[in-house]
Formats: C-alpha cells, structure tokens, sequence
C-alpha cells in the first residue's frame, strides 16, 4: 500500500534531553494507527512533530511523497494534515456551527474574503455541515460551544478537522477525561469515519483505543519499541514489559 | 446597519443645520473623525487581541505628510491620497515586525515606534517644523463645496466616517473578520487549521493603520496645524481610553467611547479645575460600574427597559 505518511529517523530534544529519539513511521491511505506507551514517552511530541507545530532537530517527514518537515503547521493543514488537541482548544464564545464554519473555511482561498459575511459562504457551510453530521452533533448546530456538554466539545474538536476533509488525522487522546457512555459515542464517530481517510491515534484508554486499532506502534522513551498487527503487538512480551515492568 | 446609516445622516443634518456656531461644529467635526480613529484601534485591541500604544504613529504621520504636501505646493486631495498611502506603507512596514509576537511584547515594540515616530517629528526640524509644527494648511475645495466653511468640512468628515464605520463594520462580520478574532482566542488552532496567524494579523494591523491616517489626514485639515503632540503617548493613550470606555470589541462602542471622551474633555473645564484628573475619575467609574464599557451597558438598559414595557400590557389587562 502506498504511504500516506512516513516518517525518517525523526529526533526532537528539549535542553538536554532527548524526547524523541529516532522515530521512522509508515502509515498507508486509510489506515487506522494506535500510537500507546507510558506517560512521558514522547507521543505528542511525536504527534506535534508530524502535524508541524514542532520542527524536528534530524530526520524527514513525506506526506502523500512531498517533503513536509520543514513547512509550518498551516502549510501541512492545508495539504491536508488534521489534527485534534488534548486540550480543547475551540471557539469558546461562537456557536457550534459557527466553529466549524471557521475551521472549513481554513482550507478555501475564501478565508481572506474581506466583504462577504462568512457564514454567506456556501461551500464552508455545506462542509460544516457535513462535518456535524459526521460526528453526530447538527441539533446542536446553534448552541453556544461555553454552554455544551464537556463530551459535545470532544466531538465538536474532531468535527473542526473533519472539516476540511483531511487525507490524515492525528487524533491527541481523544477520549480524554470523558464518562463511559461519552466515549463510546466518541468511538462510534471514529469508527465511522470515511474509510479513505488515515488516522493516527495517541490514547491513554486501552479498551476503546483497541477497538479502533487495526495496527500498534508501542513507544517508551522516545523510540518504537514494538510495532505491527493488533494481535501481533498485544501478544509480544516485550508490549508487557512497557506496560507492566519486567 | 441601513437604519444605523439613516439614523447617522439625521444626526449629521440635525447638527450641520442646528449648530448656532463654528464652535460646535468643530466639535462635531472632530467627533466623526475620532470616531474613524477610535474604530480602527478597536479593530486592534478588541477583534485581533493586540494591544497596542502605538496607534498616533500613523495619525501623526498622515496629518505630517498632509501638513507638509499642501505648504509645499501640492494639491489638496493628492497631499491626503499621498498621506494615507504612507501612513498604510509604514504600517505594513512596521506592522510585519510587530505582529510576530502578541502581549506585553507586542505593546512595547508598539510603543518604541511610536516613540520614534513622535522623536522623528520633534527633532527633524527641517521638515516637521519641530516643536512649532506646521501652520498656514489650507482645506482643499469638494466639486462646488468650499471645505474652508466649517459646516461644509463637518458634511464632509462626517460622510466619510459613515463611509469608514461602513466598511469597518463590514470587514467585522467577513471571513477575515471572523479568522482575525478567531486568531486572538486560538492561535494554535487556527494554525492547524491552515491559516497564517501572522498574515491574519497583519492584515488587522494594515487596516488600522489605513483607517488611523485617514482620520490623521482630516485632523491635520481640521486644526490647520499639526505638532508632535499629535503622536505623543499621552494622545495614543486618549483613543485607548475610548476604546475601554466605549467597550472593547463591542460593534459601535468606540463611537460612545468617542462621544463621551471628547464631551468630557471639551466641557469639563467649564466645572472642574483639573480637567485630566475628572477624565481618570470617570476612567474609574466606567470600570467598575461598567466593566464591559458604556456601550454594552446601555444595551442591556435598554432591553431590560423594552422587556418591562412588554411585561407591563399583558399584566395590566390581566388585572382588570
């Protein structure tokens, strides 16, 4: 399969330590990616690295077979690299529709239109729209994003990417701090997500992460130490070892 | 905003036909244009989050370039064309170095321009006049409209405020307006969605500036002098203050802001000693009785009262 993303021997070091330690990643169209390891293994920096808001220190990064490590974060968004945040990072004070009018339009020239009141602009509309459906929330398309549930806003994040119909999304624990019933709604809109589209996912949460994996990469300490199938990955010692110490 | 544009024209009529005196005229004159001014340092401080002290540059240098062109020889209206492309040349060119960073930053590297600008004018004595500034400017002639009357003048700056308030306003509620208040509260999420932070705010920043010369221009025409008080902090601090009593990024609070300040200001001297002290008291007592700045404040005193008038029918008939 050809690769989407892939990754070359990627370093980041902070000061004098090393966070990400020669990390090569090869992610095919479509694929479904599960990134695990402990706390502090590097895996939003690695995350960070790919969708630009970090630069690498040494390596390479293709994406859809162009060079892409040293172009900013906004150059990649538009090539179409999506991502969420760990931290919601949302429009607070507009409403739900209007969140996501602004992220759509993010990836049409349109976005500098100086004259034209942006939600007059059908194409950013219509892909808003479509961005709600996808994750479930358009009867909430008129409600303030400070007046919605925490669960709402999780989702509202991931429909700010789909919106602009990314070829990658880059998914930063998306099941973060959300109740059991949130998160299998959470888990129902990534798992339905258009087949075409690959997505890398950094998640604490094992049971529903499983769900959606079709392949692992384990890191600890800034390095891959396992990587492969879902079965194949759960079944190595070596996957115990990082989870469980020896 | 057409019945906004009605009521506006109606006020302007009222006054250009109702004024006893050039005083008052003046006065109204200098209300269009500070309201020109107050808007477009909203358009900073408020819609893109920046902060900035250093707003008179570009009033100050369209009202020097005017001053300057029309002593020398140069027709009116290619002195204020030349003014507002320098005054929005300088500010892309300042304005790409500022918006790089946002913050306290940003404000200090605001304020050192402005303290060179204002240094500029003070010291280079040969073109600006120094200390003395630039007197003897002359008000160009409109089709048949002398500007030279005050009244024509007033007609004048008050259509191209509307013009400016307009488009302004226009530009708020666009794309561009929605992507530069959408990059004061998320920057980093903007930038992952694949806008240029940096582009956004300069774009805020240029037409600020634009619309800062624009009412430095009619300024310099209006008092038919210009000094280097005309880019002092204390002045760039005078429109910061119509801005926060006005309300910071409410749609027309700026125009309050405006109203208020420059009311205050012109009439207070005739009950208090101290003009400037009386200005911080009312600073003061917006802030606290008013955080959110005159103009919000008088909009919900106005729907609280539409909404007790609407209460009062129906529980009148249903006591009978």
């Amino acid at each position: 399969m050809t690769a989407i993303l892939e990754a070359k021997g990627l370093e980041k070091r902070f000061g004098g330590s090393v966070i990400v330690a020669g990390i090569s990643l090869h992610v095919a169209e479509g694929e479904r990616r599960l990134i695990i390891g402990p706390n502090g293994a590097g895996k939003t920096t690695l995350l960070n690295l790919l969708s630009g808001d970090l630069s690498p220190d040494a390596g390479g990064i293709w994406f859809a077979g162009r060079r892409v490590e040293r172009l900013s974060a906004a150059r990649r968004a538009r090539l179409g690299v999506g991502r969420t945040f760990q931290v919601l990072t949302l429009f607070e004070g507009n409403t739900v529709i209007e969140n996501v009018v602004i992220a759509a339009l993010g990836a049409q020239a349109r976005r500098w239109d100086p004259f034209t009141p942006f939600r007059k602009i059908g194409q950013a509309e219509r892909a808003a729209m479509e961005a709600l459906r996808m994750v479930d929330l358009l009867p909430l398309a008129a409600k303030r994003v400070a007046d919605c549930a925490y669960g709402q806003k999780r989702r509202l994040e991931m429909a700010l990417a789909l919106a602009q119909a990314p070829k990658l999304l880059l998914l930063d624990e998306p099941f973060a701090g959300l109740s059991a019933t949130e998160r299998s709604q959470v888990l129902d809109v990534i798992l339905n997500l258009p087949g075409e589209v690959a997505i890398v996912m950094i998640e604490h949460d094992m049971d529903v992460a499983l769900k959606f994996a079709r392949n692992i990469s384990v890191m600890q300490a800034g390095r891959i130490v396992v990587e492969g199938s879902k079965s194949e990955v759960i079944a190595a010692p070596r996957t115990r070892e990082v989870y469980l110490g020896r | 905003m057409i019945r906004f544009a009605i009521v506006y024209m109606i006020v302007v009529a009222a006054v250009a036909l109702g004024s006893p005196n050039d005083f008052y005229l003046s006065f109204a004159t200098r209300v269009a244009y500070y309201g020109i001014y107050a808007m477009s340092l909203n358009l900073l401080v408020g819609e893109a989050g920046l902060m900035s002290l250093g707003h008179s540059t570009f009033f100050g240098i369209a009202a020097y370039c005017v001053a300057w062109l029309t002593t020398h020889g140069v027709g009116g209206w290619t002195a204020i064309a030349a003014a507002l492309a320098l005054g929005t040349a300088i500010g892309l060119a300042t304005g790409a170095v500022a918006v790089r960073v946002a913050g306290a930053s940003f404000m200090m590297i605001t304020l050192a321009f402005a303290q060179v600008a204002w240094g500029l004018a003070y010291r280079w004595v040969g073109v600006t006049g120094g200390d003395n500034g630039i007197t003897g400017i002359a008000r160009p002639t409109l089709i048949a409209f002398d500007l030279e009357k005050q009244s024509h003048y007033f007609v004048f700056c008050a259509l191209a405020s509307l013009g400016a308030i307009l488009v302004m306003d226009r530009l708020r509620a666009s794309a561009l307006g929605a992507s530069i208040r959408a990059a004061r509260d998320q920057p980093r999420r903007m930038s992952a969605l694949g806008y240029h932070v940096w582009a956004i705010r300069l774009s805020a920043f240029v037409v600020a500036s634009f619309f800062a010369s624009v009412a430095g221009a009619l300024d310099c025409l209006q008092q038919k002098f210009v000094s280097p008080a005309t880019m002092s902090l204390l002045d760039a601090t005078m429109v910061l203050l119509m801005v926060v009593i006005g309300g910071i990024s409410s749609r027309f609070g700026p125009l309050v802001g405006v109203i208020v300040v420059l009311t205050f200001t012109e009439f207070s001297g005739q009950f208090v000693s101290r003009p400037r002290a009386a200005l911080g008291a009312l600073l003061l007592f917006v802030v606290l009785f008013m955080p959110a700045g005159v103009a919000p404040w008088l909009e919900t005193l106005l729907v609280g009262i539409k909404r007790s008038l609407w209460r009062a029918r129906p529980n009148a008939g249903a006591a009978r």
